[in-house]
């Protein structure tokens, strides 16, 4: 019986049936015309970010030398290729630089950047 | 003197309820003044690959909005499907090394959509049965799954270790070339993307259930007067996105090339942003499948602009928050402005 | 008592909306120390005029003078602040919160040094009021968890605790008990003893004419009279009430009854106080299901169509027994319903003209896999044609179509599922006049096809101008049934009040 639903359930219409949000904007209480200016205003604040953001650009590479030698990070334009630097390990030797930890995908010398990165550094016992 | 003010009015209307497009315009001109190669073909193919592979969940998501609610385990689901389907089609599977060959491939296929269903009819079910609210029975989906993700990545001999190396004819299925233009090969991914976007028309526009489903997002209580069957129409929602969460989960461990814990996270912010912006509102009951597809590509669009003008993600993470707030803003002026 | 001096007075008050005039020049005088009683029917303009005074609705020409002062308030709080306060019919609480958190919500009493709340001093002013009143109530308890009586008890404490002036009752005894109501009036004396003027909004003539010093009638939006309590009848008020002569704004009734069609017996409510309802209905009826607000009529409807739950009782259609455990199997089985809350649970608002008719009969346009665009364009035009709705397009947002075309959408919805029974309940409420004729046609229309109609209505001239019988409810029970071409609303509103 109950599984049925029921508009009439008084513990049904007491809680807010999750799903009944139809009326979503039925009690904002704003005016178009302040609403336009938010609009504005968060537009206004879009573009200071993407102003700041691209003057700001460069992607960063970081190095993780896994016992190595350290390589200090670099910063780079889209497209550009990193400056290449290896890292020495006492009785191992240097296999590349990947970009899983797994060295499963290695990172080649004329790759171009197109995003941050993180880079491990593979070793040869 | 009065006509005059009418058409300044007139002009706003146009201007605000457009904003999001004007934005992405001046962005659009913008980087392809600074890098012209923003345009060139290998781009274009690069940014309509990427909304090819974003479509299904979004098409799925929209489904969800489309009801008033929303679904947040979406970019989990996409990651379990995606682990599941490479741990399955390859010949040196670590989860199950009793495996010797990879599974025939529509198998895998079934095996994620049935996993996707299953979750996707948890979900349904709580929210319609309970009147549980979906962000809630979602976010605990969410978890739950990533769980289940973790424990699988350690199965067998696997130790968490991320996944690849699948079949060739599996990966040739999804990312072999569609065609070429020049030298730059289209996925045939995107073709599946398209189709699936075809047949999401047909089930919204053309069906019962796509009507229902308006019906049950723009009032429920109308809905259960009317003689929908509310309960049943929530629950198919959430499972047919939770099939097209599995089914970008399938197609992404071919498109990365490797599937890790970490497939699929935060896919469902994108998804919804992409929904919002394509005016699939959350008020209910309002959107179209064309929005869907628009709202995808535009966001694909303004990121990998932004990407080309070396813009770091932490910005990216800024930026995007913004853009939901307006895409709201601009969907609640124009719910106000035909009150 | 004529020496007291008036304390609200409200003068030419007129409001309309749109294709109604809801208030025509009404007028309301409480005097300092009364407790002035505001009668009517449904519909009479009670509930407007209240509006007006609490400024919910503005008025569109009077004056509202309190203390001889003109006042114009902006929202309920506005008039709270000046000492006129309201004892909602709905309490409007917050139930998860205590009572002392309901009672000086928006104005916590805060610590002497620090901004911060002071449960203390909030406690203690509590106890202060509830003492004051007689009323036992520990401050402390969470509002859902007591009774209604004792929640009505905590929001006429908060109207005292800011010292008001005016306070108005909107049927406070609805869901009282006897022991309750007791109390309740004992706190209504002690308030005019203290120069409190009361408004009193009931149905109920005996109480009214126990409590109250004097009564203003309404009726259709106009004041009809004011009167002394002592010298009036319960029959006099009732002549009053009802005064309306029947005008000539029906259509011609030339429906055939036919044979029997639904039977409904014992038919009991699991959560609303509809009680033991039997009665038999014919082909080509129209039958009316009068009584008060609260009297059980629309959930008598929504028990017969399932979406309320049933405890007991059995419906037969054609002497079949049918189940209508939910909305889809009451539709298969012929029946349809028209909800009296169109916003509600009628329409989807941001849906077009062509879904909103076609939803409960979209299996009929289904072809091979999909729906065919065709038939649904032919079904919905069909209804734009019939019923004359006016609207731009089928692909036309229906919440932007005025009252009475939503309703005819609304309607084209149920009679595309070829229903034998229909049940509307309020079908004319909030539509203009010429739309409400309209209407009455349509049900004269579908009685003739031999249909069942059953209408529920708070009007009634309308109930005894379209109907062959009248169902008449009384606290949820059904307290008889009268033959709509020899009855008056004298008797109805007796049989309404028969288990008041």
């Amino acid at each position: 019986m109950s599984e049925r639903p029921d508009l009439k359930d008084p513990q049904k219409t007491q809680q807010t049936t999750p799903l009944n949000l139809h009326n979503l904007y039925s009690h904002v209480k704003i005016s178009v015309k302040t609403l336009d200016k938010i609009i504005v205003g968060l537009i206004l604040v879009l573009v200071i970010v993407v102003v700041y953001a691209i003057s700001n650009q460069g992607f960063t590479v970081e190095f993780d030398p896994r016992g190595g030698t350290p390589v200090e990070s670099q910063k780079h334009l889209y497209g550009e290729k990193i400056d290449w630097e290896v890292s020495e390990r006492e009785g191992s030797r240097f296999l590349g630089w990947a970009v899983d930890e797994d060295c499963k995908v290695f990172w080649g010398e004329d790759q171009e950047i197109t995003g941050s990165v993180r880079l491990y550094a593979c070793w040869e016992e | 003197m009065n006509e005059k003010k009418f058409d300044k009015k007139k002009i706003l209307d146009l201007l605000l309820n457009n904003a999001m497009y004007i934005i992405i315009a001046l962005v659009v001109i913008y980087v392809a003044i600074k890098r012209p190669k923003f345009l060139g073909i290998a781009s274009i193919i690069n940014i309509l690959s990427l909304t090819a592979a974003k479509l299904p969940i979004a098409l799925g998501i929209a489904g969800c909005i489309v009801l008033a609610g929303t679904d947040i385990s979406a970019g989990r689901i996409v990651g379990l499907s995606s682990v599941v389907t490479a741990s399955l089609l390859t010949t040196t599977s670590k989860i199950w090394p009793q495996l010797t060959d990879a599974l025939p491939i529509p198998v895998v296929l079934l095996i994620v959509i049935a996993i996707g269903a299953l979750i996707g009819f948890v979900n349904g079910f709580s929210v319609a049965e309970f009147s549980l609210h979906p962000y809630i029975v979602t976010l605990s989906t969410q978890l739950i799954t990533y769980g289940i993700i973790l424990l699988y990545m350690q199965g067998g001999t696997n130790n968490g270790m991320s996944l690849s190396g699948m079949i060739e004819p599996y990966k040739e299925l999804i990312t072999g070339t569609l065609f070429r233009i020049g030298t730059v090969s289209v996925p045939r991914y995107v073709l599946y993307a398209l189709i699936f976007t075809v047949i999401m028309w047909f089930i919204w526009n053309k069906t019962v259930f796509g009507k229902n489903m308006f019906a049950v997002g723009s009032n429920q209580t109308a809905a259960e007067v009317s003689g929908v069957n509310v309960k049943k129409t929530i629950i198919m929602v959430f499972m047919m996105a939770g099939i097209m969460y599995a089914i970008t989960g399938f197609f992404d461990a071919a498109r990365i090339g490797s599937a890790t814990a970490a497939t699929g996270q935060n896919y469902e912010s994108d998804a919804i942003s992409a929904c919002v912006i394509g005016g699939v509102s959350f008020v209910g009951g309002t959107g179209k499948i064309s929005g869907v597809l628009v709202g995808v590509l535009l966001l694909q669009v303004i990121f990998t602009g932004l990407n080309f003008l070396s813009v770091s993600a932490n910005m990216l993470y800024i930026i995007k928050g913004l853009i939901i707030l307006i895409a709201c803003a601009i969907d609640m002026r124009k719910y106000l402005t035909k009150k | 008592m004529s020496q007291n001096s008036v304390l609200l007075k409200m003068e030419h008050i007129s409001k309309s909306f749109p294709g109604v005039k809801a208030l025509d020049d009404v007028q309301l005088e409480v005097k300092a120390g009364t407790v002035h009683a505001l009668m009517g029917e449904n519909g009479a303009g009670k509930s407007t005029l209240m509006k007006c005074l609490f400024g919910i609705y503005h008025k569109d020409e009077g004056h509202i003078y309190l203390n001889g002062e003109e006042v114009n308030f902006r929202d309920s709080k506005d008039a709270l602040e000046h000492g006129v306060a309201m004892v909602h019919q709905e309490l409007n609480q917050a139930l998860k919160r205590n009572v002392m958190d309901n009672m000086w919500l928006g104005r916590f009493p805060m610590m002497d040094k620090f901004p911060i709340v002071s449960e203390k001093k909030m406690y203690e002013k509590t106890m202060a009021v509830f003492k004051d009143l007689g009323i036992e109530v520990d401050p402390k308890t969470i509002m859902s968890e007591m009774p209604v009586s004792q929640r009505q008890m905590v929001e006429i404490a908060k109207a005292v605790s800011y010292n008001s002036k005016v306070i108005v009752f909107d049927e406070p005894t609805s869901s009282l008990t006897e022991v309750e109501v007791e109390h309740l009036f004992r706190i209504i004396n002690d308030l005019r003893n203290r120069g409190c003027g009361i408004i009193y909004i009931s149905h109920k003539m005996d109480e009214i004419l126990r409590i109250s010093d004097e009564v203003t009638i309404m009726r259709d939006g106009k004041y009809i009279a004011t009167r002394d309590s002592k010298n009036v009848t319960m029959g006099e008020i009732i002549k009053l009430m009802v005064g309306r002569e029947l005008t000539n704004v029906y259509p011609p009734k030339d429906n055939v009854i036919g044979d029997k069609l639904l039977e409904v017996r014992g038919l009991t409510a699991e959560y609303s106080k509809l009680h033991d309802v039997s009665f038999d209905a014919y082909r080509g009826e129209v039958l009316g299901v009068a009584g008060l607000d609260g009297a059980g009529r629309t959930e008598l409807l929504e028990n017969i169509f399932g979406i309320a739950t049933r405890r007991s009782g059995e419906i037969y259609v054609n002497g079949k027994r049918v189940l209508n455990r939910n909305s889809r199997e009451s539709i298969k089985n012929g029946f349809a319903m028209l909800t009296e809350e169109r916003r509600a649970t009628g329409i989807f608002g941001v849906r077009d003209i062509q879904a909103n008719s076609t939803v409960s009969s979209l299996k009929k346009y289904v072809n091979g896999l999909f729906l065919d665009d065709k038939k649904m364009y032919d079904a919905t035009q069909w209804g734009i044609d019939t019923l004359k709705t006016k609207t731009p397009s089928q692909k036309t947002q229906i919440r932007s179509l005025s009252g009475g075309n939503q309703q005819k959408v609304i309607i084209t919805r149920w009679l595309l599922t070829d229903p034998q029974i229909l049940l509307l309940d309020e079908p004319t409420r909030g539509i203009d006049v010429g739309a409400k004729y309209e209407i009455y046609e349509l049900i004269l229309k579908l009685a003739k096809e031999g249909k069942l109609v059953i209408v529920v209505s708070s009007e009634m001239p309308e109930l005894l101008g379209i109907c062959d019988r009248i169902l008449v409810m009384s606290g949820g029970r059904l307290a008889g049934e009268v033959d709509a071409r020899n009855t008056s609303q004298e008797e109805i509103m007796t049989l309404a009040a028969k288990y008041v």
